[in-house]
Formats: structure tokens, sequence, C-alpha cells
């Protein structure tokens, strides 16, 4: 059974149709992305699954159960790292965990064990305006996981980032994905982020529902080196593209 | 890191400018370029602080409990109502212009009807204060609260916060430098309306002070007083400053 199922959403604003009959899913363990330009809803999607929009028609589930206008049972990142600039690193780590209503000193101690594992300690005081860029997309990933590892939902959230700092976050996730067994669903306007990242891509393209299909990425393709630099790499963009201008 | 300069740092320039107006004033005194009886000298003022320091401290501690009094109740109900009004729009429509409005009433014209409903006693002294400092404290906590990133709500709410949370966990906190700059103008505020309250009608504090030594031309005694008001509140705006400092430390580097 897959973790995530999205059927047929519907979404309009102001008469003007957003999201148009979509339907998807994501595995257990999978990293899907869902690439398409701006403005075709890719937020607006998030924010349905996420429980913080209502669609107007159409069904989440996650593991079987309707989560519909239901905000608390997946993770949410944007580009913005948003951490709380009058909070430690500490303490935004366990923000998710003081929402649920676990007691201050045992999220503390839950976010600085956190923090101890990925290395993070000795910005366990800092505050998040003293670290730098990808730090604190780090951080703000670490917050994430520690609300739910059930299904992470990332918003463009490297955006932002220089293209070194970039690819260097993006295999830190791969690796902790991996690491951690977590499911992710991702929202880019970069083919080559998605390429790289996921497992597999869809392609959104305005509010028509033909060829919503993902296109698989070949796990075993990414092991030659420069993948990036490959012709296997260059066919699956190849191949986005073509379904991007259909 | 390094640390930022606050516009109201004390530094060897604006030492250097005070020292100087002291020196003019004393000189001027000093080649009797102005009568005495008209402006005391500094020395004098500094003599008549100290002969009358029993009594200055006296009428003080009644200011400033006055102004304490009326500082907390006029901070308490701003930020109260900043809260329903950020809560309630239909709150904040009704409101807000009533605010305005007390704003443009002038404290001179109502302190002597406060004295009629009142009494002498400390009572229309608190609600004079209140009065001033409760509109500049409501806007600007109103301010802080709808100042907070929509993205950042977006974010707790999709961790299932609700809204006593998102207020305590973000809105607040993001208020804070609101807050104490509120909290500075408050402050001196309610100094000058404790001593204006008191000035038109009351039998004790520093505004009872002044009248009296005005009326007697002791006008040496009279600027004692009103270094004394100004060191007060100096000494206030400190207070506030220290303890927006130690209670935002992510301000602090």
């Amino acid at each position: 059974m897959p973790k995530l199922v999205v059927e047929h959403i519907s979404k309009s604003f102001e008469y003007k149709k957003i999201l148009n009959d979509l339907s998807f899913y994501v595995d257990e363990h999978e990293i899907v992305s869902i690439v398409g330009p701006s403005g075709v809803g890719k937020s607006t999607l998030f924010n349905i699954i996420a429980g913080l929009l209502d669609p107007i028609q159409g069904e989440v589930y996650l593991d079987g159960e309707s989560i519909l206008n239901r905000p608390g049972n997946v993770s949410y990142m944007l580009q913005k790292d948003l951490l709380l600039p009058y909070k430690t690193v500490e303490q935004n780590v366990a923000l998710p965990l003081l929402l649920k209503g676990c007691k201050k000193k045992q999220a503390l101690i839950q976010a600085g064990e956190l923090l101890k594992d990925f290395g993070f300690e000795m910005v366990r005081k800092s505050y998040p305006d003293e670290l730098s860029g990808g730090m604190r997309q780090r951080i703000a990933l670490l917050r994430t996981y520690l609300f739910s590892a059930n299904l992470i939902l990332l918003d463009e959230p490297f955006s932002a980032l220089d293209t070194f700092t970039k690819s260097e976050i993006q295999s830190w996730y791969l690796k902790i994905h991996r690491n951690l067994g977590l499911t992710t669903l991702f929202i880019t306007h970069d083919i080559d982020e998605a390429i790289k990242l996921s497992d597999r891509v869809y392609v959104l393209k305005g509010s028509q529902v033909d060829s919503f299909d993902s296109i698989e990425i070949d796990n075993e393709s990414k092991k030659v080196d420069n993948f990036l630099l490959s012709a296997a790499f260059l066919d699956y963009k190849k191949q986005i593209i073509n379904s991007l201008e259909k | 890191m390094k640390r930022k300069r606050r516009s109201t740092n004390i530094n060897a320039y604006s030492i250097l400018s005070v020292v100087l107006v002291i020196v003019i004033w004393q000189s001027a005194s000093f080649f009797k370029l102005v009568p005495d009886f008209m402006l005391p000298s500094p020395l004098q003022v500094v003599e008549a602080f100290i002969s009358d320091f029993h009594l200055l401290m006296f009428h003080a501690k009644i200011t400033l409990v006055e102004a304490v009094m009326g500082l907390v109740s006029g901070v308490s109900l701003g930020i109260v109502a900043a809260i329903f009004m950020d809560h309630f729009k239909n709150v904040k429509d009704a409101l807000y212009p009533v605010l305005v409005l007390t704003q443009t009433v002038p404290t001179v014209a109502i302190a002597p009807l406060l004295t009629i409903w009142f009494g002498f006693g400390i009572m229309p002294k608190v609600v004079l204060i209140v009065i001033t400092i409760f509109f500049p404290v409501s806007v600007a906590m109103l301010n802080g609260f709808s100042s907070v990133d929509a993205d950042e709500i977006r974010l707790l709410r999709s961790m299932g916060a609700n809204q006593f949370q998102i207020f305590t966990q973000i809105k607040l906190p993001a208020s804070l430098g609101d807050f104490f700059s509120a909290l500075r103008i408050a402050v001196t505020y309610a100094v000058i309306g404790a001593v204006i309250s008191e000035w038109l009608g009351g039998f004790v504090g520093l505004g009872v002070y002044m009248t009296r030594v005005r009326k007697s031309y002791d006008f040496d005694k009279m600027f004692a007083v009103i270094f004394l008001i100004s060191i007060i509140s100096l000494l206030l705006v400190a207070v506030v400053n220290v303890i927006e400092k130690y209670s935002m430390p992510w301000k602090r580097d």
C-alpha cells in the first residue's frame, strides 16, 4: 500500500482553476518530485496535503486514512527556513515536540540528542541569525524531521541556496533520507535537482489532467561517476522537458 | 560578533555637549549676564537640591509610586486590548477610532475633570497616566502581532499548533521589540503624566512641590525639581533598556 495517496484533487481560487482532478501516490521510502513552472499550483497542492487548505473535491490518504483538513500529520518545509529568530537552534528544533504537548525539558533533551547525532552540537545555543544559509536549512530539516518522520513535504527547500551549498545539502539529504528511512514528497522547479534526488518525477504543467504520469529514475544509473554529466541524466532531462512542452 | 550601538548610548560627544552647556550657563551667572533671581546658576541649583533633598525624595517617592501604578495598569490594559484587537477584527474596527480619539484630548484639559471625579488622591493620577500610555502601547503591540510572517504561522499550523500556541510561540516573542519601544515611551509619559496631574490638583508629589516653589519664586528649587524629574525618567528608561537586553538575548550580539 502506498504511503500517500492523493485522489482527484481539484482546487480553484476566485473561479480560476488551479488544480484539476489530480491524482498521484508516494510509496514508502521513496523520494517523489513534482516539477513544474511557477504558478501551476504546486504550493497549493502542498497546503492541501498539509491540511491547511480545503480542496473543492478529492481525498488525501496517509497510510490509508484521510488527512484532509487535518493539519499535524505530515511535516512541511518551505524555501524559507522559517527558523524563529528569537529561539536558539535547540529551541527551534524542539518546537514541534512542544506543540505536541511534550514537556519543555524532555523536548530540549530530545532536540539536543538529534543535533548531536548530526554533528550540530556546537551551534545548539546559537541563534539562527548567526548561522549560514545552508546550516539554517539543515537545522530546519531536522526540525521538520523531529515533527514527524512519517511523510516529509519539501517545497523548494534548497532553491535559495548557492550552487555549492545546494549540491552539498542535496547529498546530505539523500544520505539522511536513506539512513532514517524517510518518505519525501519534493516540489521543485529545478529539473536537475529533481532527477538527482528522486525515485520518480511527476511533471505538473497546469490545470489539465492528462499526462500526469511519473517518470521513473533508475537508481542504478545514479551510481556512475559524474551522474549529472552522464548521458542517462540528459535523457531524463530531455524526457521531462518534452513532457513539460507537450 | 560586533555589538550594535544603540542611539541612546552615552558617548564622549554627548557628555562633552552637556558639560559645555553647564559651563556656559555657569559663566553667564558668574559674569552677571543674567540676574540670579531670573536664572539661578548650576551651583545654586545643586545647593538647592542638597538643602531640599529630604523633601524632594519624599515627593519623588509619591510621584514614582503613581507613575509605576499607572504604568503597570496602562501597559497591561494596552496589551490586553491589543490581543483582543488582533484576535477579533470587529473589536479592532470598533476600538481603534476610539483609541485615536483619546489621543486628541489634551491632558491638561482632562486632569482637572479627573480630580473632580476621583478626588485629590492617587486615583486621578493613575487614570490620567493610563489614558496617555494606553494608546502607544496597544498600537505598538498590535503592530507587533500583525507583523508576524504569515509563513511562520502556516508552519506552526501545519504542525498542529492551536491559536494559543501560535500566540505564545510566535506572536509574543516576535512583538517584544515593539513592546520595549512602546514601554520606553510609556515610562517617560508616566512620569510626566503624574507630575502634570499633581500640578493640577493634589497635596503631595513633585508636581505639587513644583507649584509651591514656583509661587514663592524659588527658581533654584524649581530647576532642582526639573532635573530630578528628568533623572527619574532617564533612570526608568535605563531600567527598561536593561530588561530589554535580558529578555531578548537574540538581539544581544
